[in-house]
């Protein structure tokens, strides 16, 4: 009975695994030794802050050994029962995918059929006419990442690729940039030190549509939490706005402020209103970094075109939002020194991700700017980010084109698409279904603004449809929108051949011909520093919403359960039945790949790989001489810029805008875009599309939000660890099916006859979900709120259009996208009614018999 | 206060610099505090990652090429 005990970081954060024959027996947060260096400390106010010797995950990362031993793993590779290889083809059954079973096959019979799809499709109709897309998010992992081995091989093979969008801050990727340029950081602003600033300087925190206890600062765990204790220990008071009053918000909040859904750019109107008709902006700062100030003035009091004042009475009709209480937080943050933002990073909240998001991102950025952002305790920061960390340490995250296998240096030689058609992918099922899509746009348009505004055909004169499909990775029919239209496409015989790589049996996988099964990143080797989503690449130095630094040597814990393979050997072994496995592998194993970004990065110079290996991860100390350089201040104060990630018109003092200013009416949009009515040039509020104006809203008189989840990480955790199916405000089991939370006013439930713990229908004419009821007074009273991307998709009739028992609200959400011009998704802007579901409820769908119901023998 | 090295205007992101010794780096990472890069060989990336402190005698003495 040796124990072993190795490390890992999976997206809540990192971990170390206690294994004893083989078998993983539990699960811990990695505590620090005597060994590793001390932490950074904060002097506050009299105090000092320094975190504790532990680090941080989140919940999810605790259920690692659940979710590896699920009972959804698919175990062994499948082939569709009654899919028939035609040689043309054609005739293939595909309206029968998600419907039918599958058998068992071996690794050779299903590497083999595909290959021999890949070289009959690619052969017939050219390379593009093989596509291959991933999840919003995968195992943690620079080798096994999809921006690397999946990149690699497809990259090497040559295929359509199907571009992102930024899908979690769709309004200040599409937003920010125009009112204050970052367009390299995607709309997000710079946090740096901004951890010392808080504790130093603030009084008020402005949490918009901002959960970080649920959304654990991206791949950061709960290593902010403390952080935000700090402050509150410190007497700095926390304001809330969310139509949901949610888990950080209940402990936390001196006062919650509930609008509307996609109201909130109103709000951000009336708040400039009060500040402008009482004087109480930073006429100085405004009047040096403020760019047409006065135009945007003219229209918040009424002399615009609209002629319409902006006042806090108006906003109350708009929001829901007491005048008074509008008034309030307007003088309470114009009299203290106030930080904020929305969602972790400044600009992630759910209220981006409606019809108006950018308007909402926009203006709540030019709020900052009237206060002075940039001056001590005045500045676009929501606790979740800008710790002290070692900005001189470089180690590669996985959007950095530095440290991916894809690339040199860490291949010998970069793989190289050879096909320039491309799909989108909130409207992949639209351009499958009806052969054509247009779009603008480049979905992650960090090297310039000028990339929102590319033009993109589908198909690309010249070039093929699109034939084969190869979905890599968890489900999209819990995270993107309108999910039955996924189901058109999937059963559309425009697919000719779709196969589906994933670790666990989620709804999506069921639509496919060929099922492989991936194991988790604790049977494989892997490398990955925590929260580092790319020094270089988007959104940089994320690693500041960790109290620690920590690369960690994902060593295997146990071997790939049943006769599942990591994505790297099922590429490897692909690429070698096409002919060019050893060009693919240069010859490497995984652990091999692994070497080499030590090797290629400063930790070689830090750590041994024989310690580093041994030990399981390397703590990269902070200096105590680091020089302090808070986002922002340099803008404020006027001097070169001096915080990492910047552009060298910054070090002339100026933001990434045309003119290096706040732009209160954009340029950029004046030069691309002047007449988009989704996106105007004076940032301003908008009615949304669909909304509570909206004719819709008649039959339909609910809001449905739909925020980034508390009880997993996409598509990562709720379908495949049961244990978060005891957590009552998260499931309840009713008839044996775990069915989702949806929390409903009193006032309306009572006006429905809904009680607490009903089953309810949440219903539109896109489709039907049930839920049970948590009848609540934390949700603003026309709306519902019921957490999205959940991951599990689970239709009454398998292969089918019908109401769905698993909680995937997606079905309900618009496939819209922002506008014309605005390639962003906006499933906030989702209208929707509720009524208590008195039909019996489906049998035999429980969850725990869905794998083995389709698998035969 | 603000640092007066400008990396950015110094050094391209991208761009291949050659030292007095002959050799050529591509510049991988240009920012305040990193100017990295890595040395290439036959059109190649080899060798570890190579850090260059901006003010150094390197540094000076790198001559853009193409």
């Amino acid at each position: 009975m040796a124990e072993k005990i190795t490390h890992s970081i999976c997206v809540g954060g990192p971990i170390a695994i206690h294994t004893v024959d083989g078998v993983i027996r539990r699960i811990r947060p990695v505590v620090l030794d005597n060994n590793d260096p001390k932490g950074w400390t904060i002097k506050a106010r009299g105090e000092e802050f320094t975190p504790t010797r532990k680090l941080q995950p989140g919940f999810i990362a605790m259920t690692e050994k659940n979710r590896a031993y699920s009972y959804d793993r698919i175990r062994y590779p499948m082939i569709r029962e009654d899919f028939v290889e035609t040689p043309d083809g054609q005739n293939r059954n595909t309206e029968m995918r998600g419907k039918s079973g599958y058998r068992r096959a071996s690794w050779d019979e299903a590497l083999d059929l595909i290959v021999r799809e890949i070289k009959r499709i690619q052969g017939m109709y050219g390379k593009e006419s093989v596509t291959a897309m991933t999840s919003s998010h995968h195992s943690w992992g620079n080798v096994g990442y999809k921006l690397s081995t999946f990149a690699r091989f497809f990259r090497m093979l040559g295929y359509t690729e199907v571009k992102d969008n930024p899908d979690s801050w769709e309004g200040f990727t599409w937003g920010g940039p125009h009112t204050y340029g970052y367009y390299w950081r995607l709309g997000g602003t710079e946090a740096f030190d901004l951890l010392e600033d808080a504790l130093q300087n603030v009084e008020t925190m402005i949490m918009w549509s901002h959960d970080p206890d649920t959304t654990r600062g991206g791949y950061a765990g709960n290593e902010s939490t403390m952080w935000r204790h700090w402050l509150n220990d410190l007497g700095v008071q926390f304001i809330y706005i969310d139509p949901f009053n949610n888990f950080s918000s209940v402990k936390q909040a001196d006062k919650w402020l509930a609008p509307r859904p996609g109201t909130d750019a109103a709000l951000c109107e009336a708040i400039a209103y009060v500040w402008l008709t009482e004087g109480t902006y930073d006429k100085e700062y405004i009047a040096k970094h403020g760019h047409r100030f006065d135009e945007w003035c003219d229209f918040i009091l009424g002399n615009g075109a609209d002629r319409l004042a902006k006042t806090p009475k108006w906003c109350e009709a708009e929001t829901g939002i007491p005048a008074a209480d509008i008034k309030a937080m307007a003088r309470r943050w114009a009299s203290t020194k106030t930080m904020g933002g929305s969602g972790m990073r400044g600009g992630f909240g759910g209220v981006c991700r409606t019809a108006n998001g950018t308007e909402f991102a926009r203006t709540m950025m030019l709020l900052f700017a009237m206060q002075g952002m940039g001056k001590p305790g005045q500045n676009v920061w929501s606790g979740s980010t800008g710790a002290p960390m070692d900005y001189d340490f470089w180690f590669g995250g996985y959007s950095d084109p530095l440290a991916q296998i894809a690339n040199e240096p860490i291949a010998d030689k970069t793989a190289v698409n050879s096909v320039t058609q491309k799909l989108y992918r909130t409207n992949l099922p639209e351009a499958i279904l009806n052969g054509h899509y247009e779009w603008y746009g480049e979905g992650f348009c960090g090297g310039g603004i000028d990339l929102e505004f590319t033009e993109h055909i589908y198909p690309e004169p010249g070039c093929s449809k699109v034939h084969m499909f190869w979905r890599y990775g968890g489900t999209f029919m819990g995270t993107m929108l309108d999910t039955n239209k996924w189901v058109k496409m999937y059963q559309s015989s425009e697919l000719e051949f779709v196969v589906n790589q994933d670790i666990h049996f989620h709804g999506e996988a069921r639509f496919a011909d060929v099922v492989l099964p991936a194991c988790t990143n604790l049977e494989r080797y892997d490398i990955g520093e925590l929260c580092n989503s790319g020094n270089g690449g988007y959104q940089s130095h994320s690693q500041t919403g960790n109290s620690w630094q920590i690369v960690v040597f994902q060593d295997k814990a146990i071997e790939p359960l049943w006769e599942s393979r990591s994505d790297y050997w099922i590429f490897a072994e692909t690429a070698k039945r096409l002919g060019w496995g050893e060009e693919f592998t240069e010859g490497r194993t995984e652990l091999d790949w692994c070497k080499r970004f030590w090797e290629k990065s400063d930790l070689c110079d830090r750590i041994s790989w024989e310690d580093f290996t041994k030990k399981g991860y390397y703590i990269v100390p902070v200096p105590e001489d680091r020089i302090r350089r808070p986002g922002f201040c340099w803008f404020a104060e006027g001097y070169a810029c001096d915080t990492p990630n910047h552009k060298p018109f910054q070090e002339e003092g100026k933001l990434g805008t045309f003119t290096g200013k706040f732009e209160f009416v954009s340029e950029s949009l004046l030069y691309w875009a002047p007449h988009d009515e989704a996106r105007t040039p004076i940032a301003s509020y908008k009615r949304s599309w669909e909304g509570h104006h909206s004719i819709k809203a008649r039959k339909y008189p609910f809001h449905l939000i739909s925020p980034h989840p508390r009880f997993d990480y996409h598509t990562q955790h709720n379908s495949s660890t049961p244990w978060f199916w005891e957590i009552p405000e998260n499931r309840e089991y009713i008839n044996g099916n775990p069915y989702l939370v949806a929390r409903v006013h009193p006032e309306k439930a009572a006006e429905k006859g809904i009680k607490d713990g009903d089953i309810i229908e949440l219903f539109n004419e896109r489709g039907s979900v049930l839920c049970v009821a948590r009848v609540t007074y934390r949700v603003e009273v026309n709306t519902i709120h019921a957490y999205g991307s959940s991951g599990v998709y689970n239709p009454v009739v398998p292969g089918e259009m019908s109401q769905d028992i698993g909680g995937c609200v997606n079905v309900l959400t618009p496939g819209r996208l922002m506008g014309d011009m605005v390639p962003g998704m906006a499933p906030n802007s989702t209208l929707m009614d509720v009524r208590k579901h008195e039909d019996c409820l489906p049998l035999g769908q429980m969850f725990e018999y869905k794998l083995d119901k389709v698998a035969r023998g | 206060m603000a640092n007066t090295i400008m990396i950015q205007h110094m050094f391209k992101k991208d761009g291949f610099y050659k030292a007095p010794d002959g050799k050529v780096y591509k510049i991988v990472v240009s920012e305040i505090w990193n100017l990295r890069a890595f040395e290439i060989q036959n059109g190649k990336m080899t060798g570890p990652m190579v850090k260059i402190h901006p003010e150094s005698d390197l540094a000076k003495s790198l001559v853009e090429v193409e």
